[in-house]
C-alpha cells in the first residue's frame, strides 16, 4: 500500500481519478482506460506514473526508471501534427503483441483525439481483445469526442480542472513569487499555472494581450499592428520551446537530423499553442470585464491588472462583453483548422470591436 | 572504471555488440552500448528493445565499474584505430568517457548505466543444448513464408516447438504454410512452444554463422527467447497471440501425387517466370499436367508467354496454378532430387513434399511424414474462368 500511495506522490488535484487508478492497481487493472478531461489537468502526467507502476510491477527502481521514460515496456506515441498516423498505429499493433522485455506487462498510451477514422479502425481489433496483458491508456478532451467504438471498450476515468487553492499552494511550494496570479491564469491547469510562473515569454505575451483587448479605440492600422506583435510574441515562445528540446538531447556534438526536426515540431506547435492561449487569454480578459461590470471584481482572474480592466469598463458602459468572449469562438475553430494565426486575430478582434463599440457608439 | 584491452579484439566484439543498438528510438539510451567492466573482462550490451546482443571482450580490469556510451561515435572509432592498446575510463563526475590508444585520446559524452533497460537472465537450468546446424537449417528452411505484414504481428513469426527430441517450426503469411521438423540429438523433458520474430530467428543464423561453435544453447522463458553462441548471448522478445491452427488446413487425403525432377523444375521457373515479372496482380504461372509430362505456363498480357515441358509421373490431364514467386519458393526450399505435388481439385491447397519416403510412387497413405512440408494455396487461372 505504501508503494501505491508513492505512485502518485506530489500529484495536484483529481482525487477521485487518482483513488479509482490507485485502487486498480491494488485490485486489478483493466486493459485499456480512457482518460478524458480538458488539456493540461494532469492527463498525462498520473498517465505516466500510472503507466510506470504497471510495467514495473512493484520493482521500485524499474519504476522510477519508467517514470523518466526509459522503461522499454512503456510506451508514449504521440500523434506526427494533427494525427496518430497509420505507421505508428501499426507500430503500436506490433508492441500489443509482444511479451513485455522486461516489466510485468506492456502499456501504451496514446492520443484517442488525434485518432482518425482509419487508425481507429486499424487499431479496434487490438484494443478490444488485446494480446496477452497490454494496458491501454487513451486521452481524450472530452469522453463525448471519442468514436463510442473506441470509448466503449476502456475504462473511463474523469479529469477536472484543478481548483486555483490548491494550484496556487503547489505554486508557492516551488516559490513562484505570484502564485495567485499564476494560479488563475492556468485556469486549473498545473502545467500552465507553472509555465506562466516559469515563462517570461508566455508572461510577456499576455502584456501584448491586453494591449490588444483594449485596442478598440485604434483604427485598423493600429490594430493590425497589435495582432503582429501577438504573433511575434507567439513565436518567441515557440523558439524557446525549440531551444529547450534542442538542449535536452544530451548529445548536442551528435545531433540528428531527427533530433532537430522533432525540436522544430516542438517549437512549432508551442507557437501554435501560444496563439490559442492569445485567444484564450482574450477570452478572460473580457470575462474579467463582464464580471467587473456586474460589480462581481472579486471573480476577476487578472488579479493584478484590475485597475485596468475597471478603467476600461468605465470607458464603454454599453459593451457586451460576455458577446464578446463569445465571439471569440470562431476564432477557435479557425485555428484548429489551421487558419493563419494572423488573419483568425484580426477576424476575432474586429467581431469582439462590434461587441465592445457596438451599442456607445450608435447614440 | 578503468580498463585496458586490445584493440582488435574489443572492435571485433564491439561490432558485434552493435547489432543489437537501436537506431530509431526516441529512448537515446538505447542508441548506447552498456560497457561494464568486471573479473577480467568487459561485457558488452545492447537492445533497440526487440532483440538483444550481449557479449564480452577480454581486458585488463585495473577498477570495476559500468557506463552506456554512444554506439556509433564508439564504433567509429575503435574501428579506425590502429592496432595495439585501448585505454578506457569513465569519469562520473563529468559524465564522460576517456578514450586512449597511444597518443590519440577522445573523450565521448556517457549515460548513466543505472538508466539501462533491465536485460533477461539466461535461465541455466531452464536452458538446453542442440546443435546450431540443425537450428540454423530448419529456419532457414521455413523462412520463406513468414508474413512480412506488420499489421498481424503473430505471422511475422517463426512458431517453434521442441518436443521429444525434435525441434518444429511453422511459418505462414496466409498464403503458404511451412512446416519443417528436424530430429536433434538431444531430449528435452516436456514441451516448449513460442512464436519469435523470424527476423530475430535470422539473426541467430548470422551469428552461429560468424561463430566457430557447433551448440547453441537456447533459454524460453515467459517473454524472451535467449540463444547463446559462444560468448554471445542473443535474446528476443516473443510474439503474444495465436498462431493460425495450421494442422487444420492440411488436407488429409490427396486424389493425385505427382513427382517431378526438382532441379529442372527450378531451372525451368526461373526462365517462364522471367515472363510473370512482379506484377499486381500477379500473373500466374500455370503447371498442365498430362500423362507422363508437365507443362509450365506463364501468360502475360503484357510481355508474352513462356512454355516449357517437363516429364512428370502424371497419369491424367490436369491444370493447376499457382503465384509464380511462392511456387519457386517452396520448390527451392526441398533439397531432395524430386519434388512430389500432392493435390486436389485444381482451386484447393496443394503440397509440396521431398521425395524421400515417397520411393514407392503414388498411392498409399503416408507411413513415414516428410520432415519438410510446404502447403500452398492455388490461384485462379484467368484464362480458364
Amino acid at each position: 500500500m505504501t508503494a501505491m500511495a508513492e505512485t502518485f506522490d506530489g500529484i495536484v488535484g483529481n482525487e477521485a481519478a487518482i483513488r479509482a487508478l490507485a485502487k486498480a492497481l491494488d485490485a486489478g487493472v483493466s486493459h485499456a482506460y480512457l482518460f478524458h478531461g480538458p488539456p493540461g489537468v494532469g492527463k498525462r502526467t498520473v498517465a505516466r506514473r500510472f503507466g510506470a507502476a504497471l510495467v514495473a510491477g512493484g520493482d521500485l527502481v524499474a519504476e522510477e526508471r519508467a517514470r523518466r521514460g526509459l522503461h522499454p515496456d512503456l510506451s508514449e506515441i504521440r500523434p506526427e501534427g494533427m494525427f496518430t498516423l497509420m505507421d505508428q498505429v501499426r507500430e503500436v499493433v506490433k508492441l500489443a503483441s509482444s511479451r513485455p522485455f522486461e516489466g510485468a506487462r506492456r502499456v501504451i498510451m496514446l492520443d484517442a483525439d488525434s485518432f482518425n477514422a482509419e487508425s481507429a479502425n486499424a487499431l479496434l481489433k487490438t484494443l478490444e481483445e488485446p494480446e496477452g496483458e497490454t494496458v491501454f491508456i487513451l486521452f481524450a478532451n472530452a469522453r463525448e469526442g471519442v468514436m463510442p467504438t473506441i470509448s466503449s471498450r476502456a475504462q473511463s476515468i474523469r479529469f477536472d480542472p484543478v481548483p486555483r487553492p490548491e494550484v496556487a499552494e503547489f505554486l508557492r511550494t516551488r516559490g513562484a513569487d505570484e502564485p495567485e496570479l499564476y494560479a488563475a491564469l492556468g485556469r486549473g491547469s498545473v502545467g500552465l499555472s507553472v509555465r506562466y510562473a516559469e515563462e517570461g515569454e508566455l508572461r510577456s505575451l499576455r502584456d501584448v494581450v491586453f494591449r490588444a483587448a483594449f485596442s478598440f479605440d485604434e483604427d485598423f492600422e493600429g490594430r493590425y499592428k497589435v495582432v503582429e506583435e501577438i504573433v511575434d510574441r507567439a513565436k518567441k515562445v515557440g523558439e524557446a520551446r525549440e531551444k529547450a528540446v534542442l538542449e535536452g538531447f544530451e548529445e548536442p556534438d551528435l545531433r540528428t537530423k531527427e533530433e532537430a526536426k522533432r525540436a522544430e515540431r516542438a517549437g512549432k506547435a508551442a507557437r501554435d499553442g501560444a496563439v490559442r492561449e492569445a485567444v484564450e487569454l482574450l477570452a478572460m480578459l473580457f470575462r474579467d470585464a463582464g464580471v467587473v461590470r456586474f460589480g462581481a471584481g472579486d471573480l476577476v482572474s487578472n488579479v493584478d491588472r484590475v485597475g485596468e480592466i475597471e478603467a476600461a469598463v468605465e470607458r464603454t458602459p454599453d459593451a457586451d462583453w460576455a458577446g464578446a468572449s463569445a465571439s471569440l469562438e470562431e476564432a477557435r475553430t479557425g485555428l484548429a483548422y489551421n487558419v493563419s494565426s494572423e488573419a483568425t486575430l484580426e477576424v476575432a478582434l474586429s467581431l469582439t470591436r462590434r461587441q465592445i463599440l457596438g451599442f456607445s457608439r450608435g447614440s | 572504471m578503468r580498463v585496458v584491452c586490445n584493440t582488435d579484439i574489443f572492435s571485433r566484439k564491439l561490432a558485434q555488440a552493435s547489432r543489437g543498438v537501436s537506431n530509431r528510438s526516441t529512448i537515446q539510451l538505447l542508441g548506447g552500448i552498456l560497457v561494464e567492466a568486471g573479473s577480467e573482462a568487459v561485457k558488452l550490451s545492447a537492445t533497440d528493445m526487440e532483440i538483444s546482443v550481449r557479449t564480452s571482450s577480454p581486458a585488463e580490469v585495473e577498477e570495476d565499474g559500468k557506463v552506456v556510451i554512444p554506439a556509433r561515435i564508439f564504433n567509429d572509432i575503435v574501428r579506425s584505430l590502429p592496432s595495439g592498446q585501448l585505454t578506457l575510463e569513465y569519469d562520473g563526475s563529468t559524465g564522460t568517457v576517456r578514450l586512449a590508444a597511444g597518443e590519440n585520446k577522445y573523450r565521448i559524452r556517457a549515460y548513466a548505466a543505472e538508466d539501462f533497460p533491465q536485460l533477461p537472465e539466461f535461465g541455466e537450468d531452464r536452458a538446453f543444448k542442440m546443435t546450431g546446424e540443425a537450428l540454423v537449417d530448419t529456419v532457414e528452411k521455413v523462412s520463406r513464408s513468414y508474413s512480412r505484414d506488420e499489421t498481424r504481428p503473430v505471422l511475422t513469426g517463426i512458431l517453434i516447438s521442441f518436443e521429444d527430441n525434435r525441434v518444429r517450426m511453422v511459418t505462414t503469411d496466409s498464403y503458404r504454410l511451412s512446416i519443417k521438423e528436424t530430429e536433434l540429438a538431444t531430449t528435452f523433458d516436456g514441451n516448449r512452444e513460442a512464436i519469435i520474430p523470424a527476423r530475430a530467428m535470422q539473426e541467430v543464423g548470422r551469428i552461429f554463422a560468424a561463430s566457430d561453435d557447433e551448440q547453441i544453447e537456447v533459454d524460453l522463458s515467459e517473454n524472451q527467447a535467449l540463444f547463446r553462441i559462444g560468448d554471445v548471448l542473443f535474446g528476443t522478445r516473443l510474439i503474444d497471440g495465436n498462431f493460425p491452427e495450421y494442422r487444420r488446413l492440411l488436407p488429409t487425403s490427396f486424389e493425385r501425387r505427382i513427382s517431378v525432377d526438382r532441379e529442372n523444375l527450378i531451372e525451368t521457373l526461373r526462365r517462364v517466370n522471367l515472363f510473370a515479372q512482379r506484377q499486381t496482380p500477379p500473373v500466374p504461372v500455370s503447371l498442365s499436367f498430362s500423362e507422363g509430362a508437365v507443362e509450365v505456363i506463364v501468360r502475360s498480357q503484357e510481355i508474352g508467354e513462356a512454355h516449357e515441358k517437363l516429364p512428370s509421373s502424371s497419369e491424367d490431364d490436369f491444370l493447376i496454378s499457382f503465384n509464380p514467386g511462392y511456387l519457386l519458393d517452396g520448390v527451392s526450399a526441398l533439397d531432395s532430387e524430386k519434388v512430389v505435388f500432392k493435390c486436389n481439385e485444381p482451386l484447393k491447397p496443394c503440397i509440396i513434399v521431398p521425395n524421400d519416403g515417397e520411393e514407392n510412387g503414388g498411392g498409399g497413405d503416408d507411413d513415414t511424414e516428410p520432415d519438410f512440408l510446404y502447403l500452398i494455396m492455388p490461384m485462379r487461372d484467368p484464362s480458364q474462368s
